[in-house]
């Protein structure tokens, strides 16, 4: 289900742009997936500054059981669990140890329709 | 006799020469022409009416819809917005409108492995290069 064919290649893009970028695999749909996001972030950079929660999933189905499962964990664990450096009002499980400036940081949410009829058809 | 005002009147000039637009209503006013001494020019087009009394009225304009001509009552008419909204930002947040820096930040991304996802990716590469 974790679909991560071409992250290698995204990552090349990025330091051929003259950034720096590593690959993780990590399951959003589980904490321990996204844990290990900020895990990576914070063993290679010591920071955490921005997540773009991009991943989706859906289908222009009626969707089955599964379906269900894995849009709210993407959509729901993979938005709710990884949280940016600092953000004291939410505060999150996988970064709570490492939020070493209270007050400071933001987390919004900015949501997309990403299974409307539109969308599909791109 | 009517004064020919514009070019929205002329395009509506018949064979005899003489001006005539039969029913207009102005949407800002919603007043007619007959309400208006001949002219409507709520939106900025002049409309003659060849009923209308000759003379026409004063020029003296009070405001965006009064319905007496003035400077701007043509089409494509320059419009100046108030002050309120022609400065929306600071002078220190258009300066950084100009140039969003990311600059050793770190950025968590899922789904970069294609898509938009790897689109922002890009972006964000390009717009704050490693600082080493």
């Amino acid at each position: 289900m974790n679909d991560v064919q071409g992250a290698d290649e995204t990552v090349t893009m990025i330091r051929d742009a003259g950034s720096e970028a590593i690959e993780n695999t990590g399951d959003i749909t589980t904490g321990a997936g996204t844990d290990t996001i900020v895990r990576d972030a914070l063993d290679t950079w010591g920071r955490l500054d921005v997540i773009v929660n991009n991943a989706a999933a859906g289908s222009g189905t009626v969707p089955d059981e599964d379906m269900v499962r894995l849009t709210l964990g993407v959509h729901f664990v993979g938005t709710r669990e990884p949280r940016p450096l600092g953000h004291a009002r939410v505060p999150g499980p996988a970064l709570r140890p490492h939020r070493p400036t209270p007050g400071r940081g933001r987390c919004s949410a900015s949501p997309t329709p990403a299974s409307t009829p539109q969308a599909r058809a791109r | 006799m009517p004064k020919r005002s514009n070019r929205a009147v002329d395009q509506v000039v018949d064979g005899s020469g003489v001006p005539h637009v039969s029913r207009v209503r102005d949407p800002v006013t919603t007043r007619g022409p007959d309400q208006l001494d001949g002219r409507a020019c709520g939106l900025g087009v002049d409309v003659v009416d060849d009923d209308a009394p000759a003379g026409g009225g004063e020029t003296q304009r009070t405001g965006p819809t009064d319905p007496r001509p003035g400077p701007g009552d043509h089409h494509h008419a320059p419009v100046e917005l108030p002050r309120r909204h022609a400065r929306r930002l600071s002078q220190r947040q258009n300066a950084a409108m100009d140039e969003l820096r990311f600059d050793g930040r770190v950025v968590a991304i899922t789904g970069a492995h294609h898509g938009l996802g790897r689109e922002h990716a890009l972006f964000l590469a390009r717009a704050g290069p490693a600082s080493s």
